[in-house]
């Protein structure tokens, strides 16, 4: 890939005697949108903390725009299951986060945080506070604060993963509409296959731990895509591969 | 909306005139029943009347005890929360001072309350300290709870969205410790009364209702007694109440849905309209949610 | 999942509801107390029977610490005197300065020391209590500065005064103020529950109010020399007793004999520690090591307090004009609102038994 935006170099991860990445790499072209599959326990946090600087590795490198981040933080979005706002400020107030704590939210950070809602459909709940909101909707404030960041990347660790099937699914349509108005980088983290197939251009298969990238699929379901997708004949056959590649010999019939 | 809420308000005021009328009546009973003498437990109605003839007496003593009692508490509100931060921020201060504030707590305030005065006189200063001392430990272990108990995904979060470390401490732990802080002050607030009678008791220069309460057992005037414990009991109710009445105005997220007016940032709002329904994005299920359960200021 | 929009804070009628409760309990607690310390008032006391068939008297204090005013109960408990005349007395000390009056009545105490002030206090209160018997006989108490420093009475704007929270003090104090003409607010009266004598020889505050017999005791054991005193007969307070014997009239009526009985073995015990005060302070130290001070303390005290214990009417005796003079002092001072004719404050048919 001409360019990378994001290049997942051979990560290894050793925390108190347990391997947790074996070398794990991915590389990530701009605007595309890859999901990591895996099963419970194979590392995909650890990656995921490892990309957002979190955690440093005990071996390789995190690569951004060709630069070395490995271990810094601050140039990556960062969305978890957990909606993480903050109680006592309004969904305004929540957005601005990331202005707040770098060097104060200012008017035009404000201003830019309302612009964001209405246009993500909470333009009336600016005042509230997040425990007046529902589920699906503070996630969706979550999200407007990962993207207030303005950064290219964004990092989603099962974000809808709290939230009742219906919601969730209401919360894939939406992320779909939003990714099409942004042309950021997105690593997104599950593990529900539909949504992975759903969702990404990409789709990498993780092992268990030790966590490496095993497998690489390209989903090739046309953009854009609606709730019509998920029951195309495309995606059952991507479906098919996907889940023989995850799950392999262990579910197949002798 | 307006008469509703009256009719709420109204409802708990007159809930608790109730249960005051009801705790006067056992207590009239319990009299009767027993036949128990004035001199040893008199009516709540003398009590209150020897009180009410005795208020300009009164008004300026109560006024002295409601001072010592509030001054002691925000110094002891501060104290306690100063040290509670400097002992989340700092682990080795924390295991050095912890085990002596509790030890501070286990000494009986008696005990402690005379050689005060040997060493600060008879001034405010011994009463204010004392007082201090009955408030500032339930702060320090309430807000330092608030601080142990923050998310660590939280902490992670602001890490990744490039915090420093200052303006993480002052946009997610400072605010974190509003609510656990007004707990430890309702509990402070309480016992703040108590201290400042026991302070009284001591050794007083300054007339209050501890001293008051002292003179008026010495004339075995159990009306005026038992009327000026009720009283010293008022001003603890309403001090809690009072604290309660800051924390609703102050940690404004746990009462209502949206922020008051004044605590609304500039450019945070065209908002389109207060009331339900809204124009949520169309075809998103939340906006029909929203539409029918209606949501207010 | 649970719309948020629903969850509203808790309402205040659970609040009330805790209210009610809690303050239920309270009332309901403080009348168990109460009953359990009122047994229909006045009587069954405690007065009971011993083995050897002594009837057995429950004597309570004036002050929530035993001290040498107390010799001559020990030297009567220690000597025999008691016994002699059937009664075993058993000293009870109350928890303050002001309940003494209040145990007899509620029958937890047969027979009382106590001030003259608060027998005229307690008939205010309609609490029906009998002075039986004077112990001291004049009024000793005063203002008390270090030794060798002079009380100047035209001098005490601005200072410092240490004074007890009694119905003694607060009748006295009067006197003082009027004296030194100047009002309450004009001087700081430092409340004490225990001791001022040891701040005002520390320096802490000007003066002190306490009456001789421990002031005597107090500086003597810790300067050597003798304090400096005015008394308040001296500027206008009346010369009456200060402590005095009581019990309920109820008491008095079903055992007028042991009352009588207590008070002619007191008398003993009186005289024989006048002639012997060595031997007597020796007994009440070995009977009541709880009091805490010196040897020399409790001698000192105890010859402090002969001089006044008979005013040449006779040990133990009491005189109208007395109680008359008690009641219109308190009435000028208005702290009596209700008075009774001086003679229904005490009587003298129990002495001489």
């Amino acid at each position: 890939m001409t360019d990378p935006k994001l290049v997942i170099d051979d990560v290894r991860c050793e925390f108190d005697g347990v391997l947790a990445l074996d070398g794990a790499s991915l590389t990530l072209g701009r605007g595309e949108f890859v999901s990591i599959v895996g099963p419970s326990g194979c590392g995909k946090s650890t990656l995921f903390n490892v990309v957002s600087g979190l955690v440093r590795p005990t071996q390789g490198r995190v690569l951004l725009d060709g630069k070395d981040v490995t271990g810094g933080t601050g140039h990556v979005g960062y969305m978890l299951q957990k909606d993480l706002l903050l109680p006592w400020r309004t969904v305004v107030g929540n957005i601005v986060l990331g202005a707040s704590l770098r060097r104060g939210a200012t008017r035009r950070d404000r201003e830019e945080a309302a612009t964001l809602a209405e246009r993500y459909g909470l333009g009336d709940f600016l005042n509230h506070y997040p425990h007046a909101l529902s589920g699906g909707m503070r996630q969706r404030v979550a999200f407007m604060r990962t993207l207030a960041l303005k950064a290219d990347v964004l990092l989603l660790d099962e974000p809808f993963g709290a939230l009742d099937a219906q919601t969730r699914l209401h919360m894939q349509i939406w992320l779909l509409s939003v990714c099409r108005d942004l042309n950021a980088t997105i690593l997104f983290v599950t593990h529900d296959v539909d949504e992975a197939i759903l969702l990404s251009d990409r789709v990498a298969i993780m092992t268990g731990r030790p966590g490496r990238i095993r497998a690489d699929l390209t989903i090739g379901l046309p953009r854009p895509r609606g709730i019509d997708a998920l029951t195309s004949p495309g995606f059952n056959a991507v479906k098919r591969e996907s889940l023989a590649l995850l799950h392999g010999a262990e579910l197949s019939p002798t | 909306m307006n008469a509703r809420r009256f009719l709420q308000n109204a409802q708990r005021v007159g809930f608790v005139i109730a249960a005051i009328a009801l705790i006067f009546g056992v207590w009239n009973a319990v009299i009767w029943m027993f036949g128990i003498q004035p001199f040893v437990l008199p009516t709540p109605q003398s009590a209150i009347s020897a009180v009410v003839g005795q208020w300009s007496t009164l008004a300026p003593l109560t006024w002295q005890t409601v001072k010592e009692t509030a001054e002691g508490f925000f110094i002891g509100a501060a104290i306690g929360f100063v040290l509670a931060v400097v002992m989340s921020a700092f682990r080795p201060v924390q295991r050095l001072i912890y085990p002596a504030l509790i030890g501070s707590q286990a000494v009986p305030i008696v005990a402690i309350a005379a050689p005060l005065v040997i060493l600060f006189g008879f001034g405010m200063l011994p009463k204010l300290i004392i007082v201090a001392w009955c408030v500032f430990f339930p702060v320090v272990v309430s807000v330092l709870d608030g601080l142990a108990h923050i998310d660590r995904d939280l902490v992670n979060l602001s890490r990744v969205l490039g915090a420093r470390r200052v303006r993480e401490f002052i946009v997610i732990r400072l605010p974190a410790t509003l609510s656990p802080l007004f707990s430890g002050l309702k509990i402070g607030a309480t016992y703040a009364v108590t201290g400042a009678v026991i302070g009284e008791w001591t050794a007083s220069s300054q007339q209050g209702l501890g001293t008051f309460l002292l003179s008026a057992n010495s004339s075995l005037n159990a009306p005026l007694v038992f009327g000026v414990t009720l009283l010293l009991t008022a001003v603890g109710v309403l001090s809690f109440l009072l604290v309660m009445a800051v924390e609703s105005v102050a940690t404004p997220w746990r009462s209502r849905s949206t922020a008051p007016r004044t605590l609304r940032r500039p450019g945070a709002g065209r908002l389109r309209g207060q009331d339900s329904g809204g124009a949520a994005a169309p075809g998103t299920l939340d906006a029909r949610r929203l539409a029918s359960t209606g949501h207010e200021q | 999942m649970k719309n948020p929009l629903q969850n509203r804070p808790a309402s205040g009628r659970r609040r009330s509801v805790a209210w009610l409760g809690i303050a239920s309990a309270a009332v309901v607690l403080a009348s168990v107390a109460a009953c359990s310390s009122s047994s229909g008032g006045g009587n069954a006391g405690g007065t009971g029977t011993t083995a050897s068939g002594l009837s057995t008297i429950q004597l309570v204090y004036d002050w929530p610490g035993v001290d040498f005013e107390a010799v001559p109960i020990a030297v009567g408990q220690k000597q025999g005197f008691y016994s002699q005349h059937g009664i075993k007395v058993n000293l009870v000390i109350p928890p303050d300065n002001a309940t003494t009056v209040k145990m007899l009545a509620v029958g937890k105490g047969d027979i009382g020391l106590d001030s003259t002030v608060d027998v005229a206090f307690a008939r205010a209160a309609q609490i029906p209590i009998t002075s039986i018997a004077n112990y001291t006989q004049e009024n000793n108490w005063g203002l008390v500065a270090k030794p060798g420093t002079a009380i100047n009475l035209s001098n005490l704007r601005g200072k410092s005064i240490g004074v007890f929270t009694d119905s003694w003090t607060k009748a006295m104090m009067p006197y003082v103020l009027k004296a030194g003409n100047v009002s309450a607010s004009d001087v700081r009266q430092i409340i004490f529950s225990d001791n001022d004598l040891t701040p005002m020889l520390a320096g802490k505050i000007d003066l002190a109010t306490n009456t001789t017999n421990y002031a005597i005791a107090q500086v003597e054991s810790a300067t050597g020399k003798m304090p400096s005193v005015k008394l308040a007969t001296e500027y206008g307070a009346p010369n009456v007793p200060i402590w005095v014997w009581i019990a309920t009239s109820s008491w008095l009526s079903a055992h007028g004999a042991q009352a009588r009985a207590f008070l002619a073995a007191t008398k003993e015990a009186i005289t024989w520690s006048i002639a012997h005060p060595q031997a007597a302070v020796n007994d009440f130290i070995a009977a009541y090591p709880q009091n805490g001070s010196s040897a020399k303390y409790n001698l000192d005290g105890w010859l402090a307090t002969i001089p006044y214990l008979n005013d040449g009417y006779g040990l133990l005796t009491q005189r109208a004009s007395e109680w008359t003079e008690v009641v219109n002092a308190l009435k000028a001072v208005k702290e009596l609102s209700t008075s009774y004719p001086a003679s229904t404050y005490y009587s003298n048919s129990y002495l001489g038994g």
